[in-house]
């Protein structure tokens, strides 16, 4: 038995002849908060009902638990709570019939009802009919609704989507305090990356179909190399300048750029400045922010 | 299958649509009560001759509206709220989801001729009708009318699963209902149009006036078993396989 939780391999989804999703391999170990993150239309969605047993892959296998969706389905589903895309509610039934129609299916006991009500702050509104409720009532009765079967996996697909910004930090405290409270292995979709950014500890981005990474959060820091960004009065002769002492640089903007600088050298370049009197009025460090990264994993079409 | 019947139960319960079992047992019943006078110094046949009147609107035009109807409701529910994903991503059988979506329009029907039948015993009782009840037509009627429902409801149920409009197979099942008035007319047509198969079933053997009652009950029973057969099993396979 292998220690991760959800394992596919080499998962396709076909429709059509066109490829929504393509040769993923998606792992996630037990007590992770796993970000999985791509534009919209990427093939997060298709994955997750995949995962879910509500499509079926067209090539590929799929193993939660440790054990094979096709065969076992029934018996994965029992601990997996989830949440896809728009909420799911039955528009003429109050919040709490909501739960007790699926309370029923689950077979927990009916405290649990108010439980699961009381960590969504839903209590006070849990009679009237959900058809009533804002957008963001019903996402937090979708995490309710998920909750509810006490689960040891929780996929849910873009859970802060229409909520107000404080409803959003709740959420999100709400999803890291999980693995460390209950031991829940957790599956967060978004497409904004600032999102997955304050709550996963392994992240893996898919764009057009395609996983393109998928490593710990901290690991896709490092990739954001750091350029030295110096400023000084006359950029262009101070260019040549260099360049006639054998460093080069970029010029853009205004401002000169040492790639890859090592601390030797941009300690060399600042004397060689100094000593041909250039006024140097900033040396500073640009690193790449996580955004930049994501867009450029993602290319340019993958819209934030 | 007991814990998804109570599920779909609450679900039902709480919207309106069950009410409607009400609307064509009163209505029979009414016309029964106004056709009353015309029936004079039948004995027992008196008994018939009123169910055959209640009869005529409940099984040919009624019974098979409804079966579509509560189906589209029944699924209506899911196609509007996402239920369906929610429904099938939790640990129930897709085959047992279906299954006790059919029983639950089945059972509306059967509550439906209930009613009716007691709209009959009401008038009966009234008009004070012999006491010797023919509960064997009477019961074949209304019981041979429940099952020739299930084809239908086998067929709406497919038809309102695939189209999440609830319009559509509500006009569908519109489109062949209304040709239930000539075609039970037809001596060669009517064994072997299921929208007709309640109104044959329903139909008490003694007012001869339709030609198609001479078919016989076995092609009957041929005929809407084997289309149930053929439309539950499509809407199984179907939905089994569905894409949510």
């Amino acid at each position: 038995m292998s220690d991760f939780i959800i394992e596919t391999s080499r998962l396709t989804k076909k429709f059509g002849s066109r490829k929504v999703v393509d040769h993923v391999d998606l792992k996630v170990k037990k007590g992770e908060i796993y970000g999985f993150l791509g534009p919209n239309g990427a093939g997060k969605t298709t994955t997750i009902r995949m995962l879910l047993g509500l499509a079926r892959p067209t090539k590929g296998s799929i193993q939660i638990f440790g054990k094979d969706i096709r065969k076992e389905k029934l018996a994965i589903l029992k601990k997996v709570g989830s949440l896809v895309e728009y909420p799911s509610y039955y528009g003429h039934l109050s919040a709490y019939e909501n739960l007790e129609a699926v309370r029923i299916l689950l077979d927990v006991p009916k405290s649990r009802i108010d439980e699961v009500l009381s960590i969504v702050r839903l209590t006070n509104d849990a009679k009237r009919p959900v058809k009533g409720f804002s957008l963001g009532m019903k996402q937090r009765l979708g995490i309710a609704t998920a909750l509810l079967g006490n689960p040891e996996l929780l996929i849910l697909d873009e859970p802060t989507n229409g909520l107000d910004p404080s409803g959003i930090i709740e959420i999100r405290e709400l999803i890291k305090s999980m693995p460390k409270e209950h031991g829940i292995t957790i599956v967060v979709s978004s497409h904004l990356l600032s999102e997955i950014d304050q709550m996963a500890t392994q992240v893996g981005i898919i764009s057009k179909g395609r996983m393109i990474f998928q490593d710990s959060i901290s690991t896709l820091r490092a990739q954001s190399t750091s350029k030295i960004k110096l400023t000084v009065n006359d950029v262009e002769s101070a260019w040549k300048t260099l360049l006639t002492h054998g460093y080069t640089t970029d010029l853009s903007q205004n401002n000169l750029f040492i790639e890859n600088g090592s601390d030797e050298k941009v300690a060399e370049i600042v004397k060689s400045l100094v000593q041909n009197d250039y006024s140097i009025y900033r040396v500073e460090e640009e690193r790449k922010s996580l955004e930049e990264i994501f867009l450029e994993l993602t290319g340019k079409e993958g819209g934030l | 299958m007991g814990r998804l019947f109570r599920s779909e139960f609450l679900k039902l319960r709480k919207s309106s649509i069950w009410l409607l079992i009400f609307v064509s047992p009163i209505l029979s019943l009414l016309l029964g009560l106004s056709e009353l006078s015309e029936i004079e110094e039948l004995g027992q046949h008196q008994w018939t001759a009123t169910l055959g009147i209640m009869t005529i609107s409940h099984a040919i035009l009624f019974l098979p509206l409804l079966t579509g109807i509560f189906s589209s409701f029944i699924c209506r529910y899911e196609h509007v709220g996402g239920g369906w994903k929610q429904l099938l991503s939790l640990p129930v059988s897709r085959r047992n989801v279906y299954l006790v979506k059919i029983l639950i329009v089945s059972l509306l029907i059967a509550v439906t001729q209930i009613l009716f039948i007691t709209g009959l015993f009401f008038i009966g009782w009234m008009k004070g009708y012999p006491a010797d009840i023919p509960w064997g037509t009477i019961s074949t009627s209304v019981i041979g009318g429940w099952i020739a429902c299930l084809p239908l409801i086998a067929l709406q149920m497919f038809v309102s699963v695939a189209w999440s409009s609830f319009a559509a197979p509500l006009a569908v099942n519109v489109i062949f209902t209304i040709p239930n008035m000539m075609i039970v007319n037809s001596e060669s047509f009517v064994p072997y149009y299921p929208w007709a198969q309640p109104f044959l079933m329903m139909m008490p053997n003694s007012s001869d006036s339709f030609g198609a009652l001479n078919v016989s009950s076995e092609t009957l029973f041929i005929v809407i078993f084997g289309s149930l057969i053929l439309f539950l099993g499509s809407g199984l396979v179907y939905f089994m396989r569905k894409e949510i």
